[in-house]
């Protein structure tokens, strides 16, 4: 990591379907990160769509290249912006995107590797399955986009961080559930917003790297968004944390703070690709038959 | 503490936010709802009343001829306590008109039809008040199917959908509910003296404990047996469950396109909002 960077945390509610209405909010909010002195600022999960498409979806789906986000391109002119959408791949596949728009143009796309599909979740119905963790260079350093279930899975932080990533930032729209009293003293918030915190600590303090996390708030269909977005250190500890309602808070990511941390715990230096790699070879030819 | 438990602050949040957006979402700002001078319907009320304000929630309450006078009195402290207007509507002359016709109809056929002709009131007021029907049916009576389809069970939307009954006597006591409400035996004032748990033959405190073992916990039957519930109630309790499955979906349509509604027509229900 070279720079600091303040990131904005736009933790918004989001209108069903409504593309231009967001992608207006979404211009407002950038320019309200701009002012608070930010250089990046990033949305929830489906950002610019709303969550619970369903039979909606192809119906919002933009390629990458779509005239429509050419607003979104031209505010991420002194401010880098992270969004989500559903992103049309020329042979019309529809996925759940991330976007970092910098300098005017669409940088990198994190297609969601693992669309939900259980429980209240249907997203394989809708939406196709990315394939590709790759970390990739900003102005501050090197960053890598997850989407919601992706970091369930720690083997796309793990390649986040092999791929050499200081900040890993993870969109989502995670539902509000688990209601029990059963919480340790001063615990706060929804038990899915616990175990987040839990999963973002974790990542920060085993990869050591900047957690930006943003989630939606709001309600659809009567489910309503946990809100709960962060900054974790590489410490894993908590630079910001939002609560359930819609809210927009800065945080400064150090570089200073990461050089320490990783000076004094060189888990990076130490790793062994090669090591992981042989033996995930070895798994997936003894568990699998191709 | 038991494992039914809530982190009751928390749940008014969500609850008063949902209400609040889900109203909005559909372009109006009030809800209208039935008051019984029971817990849930008083839950429900005081919880649209703090999403909308008092002025904005409008209760009825639709007393029979033979309902209990304390359910009217319990319904009027309601009201005054969380500050909405009560309208008393009177459902007797419509529901002696129609069982003049029907002189053999038993008391299920009766308390049916009165829950329905409350429904048919609920959304004739949502209508003039624009206005949406705020749902009063907790988690066990919907999953126990002790409801009227079409009746007490119809609503634009239900804040208490997802509590069990005793979840739903914590949140009124959360929500400083008046007294007499909280502690007096869950009616469905079919008739004079009626309790649920007399009904039922079963205290909401036990079906509730299995109810989170069996659909919360997703627990085997032997790790039921095990937990210390009775094999024959477990039996029992499964039956209500999957014989009244039919009141929580939508009616059945026969499938011939190739996009039949919700089968595979499937948009989000805040469509277009």
């Amino acid at each position: 990591m070279q720079q600091r960077v303040t990131v904005s945390l736009a933790q918004c509610d989001a209108v069903l379907g409504g593309v231009e209405s967001n992608l207006q909010a979404h211009l407002q909010a950038i320019e309200r990160a701009r002012k608070a002195g930010a250089q990046l600022v990033v949305f929830p999960e489906l950002s610019l769509t709303g969550y619970h498409l369903r039979d909606l979806t192809p119906e919002v789906a933009l390629a990458a290249d779509d005239a429509r986000l050419q607003p979104l391109r031209d505010a991420s002119r002194g401010i880098d912006v992270v969004l989500g959408w559903i992103e049309e791949s020329p042979e019309h596949q529809l996925f759940n995107a991330a976007g970092y728009f910098s300098g005017g143009k669409l940088l990198h796309v994190h297609r969601k590797i693992y669309p939900v599909t259980y429980g209240m979740f249907e997203e394989s119905r809708y939406w196709a399955a990315g394939d590709q963790v790759a970390a990739f260079d900003t102005a501050y350093g090197r960053a890598g986009l997850l989407i919601c279930e992706d970091m369930w899975h720690p083997s796309t932080s793990y390649l986040l961080y092999a791929d050499r990533a200081d900040v890993i930032i993870t969109l989502s729209a995670s539902p509000a559930r688990g209601i029990g009293a059963h919480e340790p003293q001063g615990a706060q918030g929804p038990g899915s917003s616990r175990t987040w915190e839990a999963l973002l600590r974790q990542q920060s303090a085993a990869f050591n790297v900047y957690s930006v996390y943003v989630n939606r708030c709001g309600v659809e269909d009567g489910t309503t968004f946990a809100g709960g977005s962060r900054v974790i250190d590489p410490y894993g500890e908590a630079v910001l944390s939002l609560d359930l309602e819609p809210r927009q808070e800065s945080a400064v990511l150090d570089p200073a703070v990461l050089r320490r941390r990783r000076a004094a715990l060189p888990l990076l230096r130490d790793e062994r690709l090669d090591v992981t790699l042989g033996n995930l070879e070895r798994i997936a030819r003894d568990r699998f038959v191709y | 503490m038991t494992a039914l438990s809530i982190d009751a602050p928390l749940v008014e949040r969500v609850l008063v936010n949902f209400l609040r957006e889900e109203i909005a979402s559909a372009g109006l700002s009030r809800a209208v709802l039935g008051l019984s001078g029971g817990i849930d319907s008083a839950v429900s009320a005081a919880l649209a009343a703090r999403a909308l304000g008092p002025d904005n929630v409008l209760a009825l309450a639709m007393p029979y001829r033979a309902s209990s006078p304390d359910s009217l009195r319990d319904a009027r402290a309601v009201a005054s306590a969380i500050g909405i207007h009560l309208d008393v509507v009177e459902i007797s002359p419509q529901i002696d008109a129609y069982f003049a016709t029907q002189p053999d109809a038993d008391s299920l056929r009766r308390g049916n039809k009165m829950a329905r002709e409350r429904m048919t009131v609920l959304y004739d007021r949502s209508a003039a008040w624009q206005a949406l029907v705020v749902g009063t049916s907790n988690k066990t009576e919907l999953l126990l199917g002790y409801g009227t389809l079409f009746g007490d069970m119809a609503s634009a939307l239900n804040p208490i959908g997802d509590l069990y009954k005793t979840q739903v006597f914590e949140l009124a006591r959360h929500l400083r509910l008046p007294e007499a409400v909280i502690t007096k035996a869950p009616s469905a004032d079919l008739w004079a003296g009626q309790t649920d748990e007399q009904e039922m033959g079963f205290s909401y405190e036990a079906v509730d404990a299995l109810l989170h073992d069996l659909v919360e916990r997703r627990l085997s039957e032997a790790e039921l047996l095990a937990a210390g519930h009775d094999p024959a109630f477990v039996a029992r309790v499964r039956r209500m469950i999957s014989r009244s499955q039919f009141k929580r979906r939508m009616p059945l349509i026969a499938k011939l396109s190739d996009r039949t509604i919700n089968a595979d027509f499937r948009y989000p229900r805040d469509w277009g909002r």
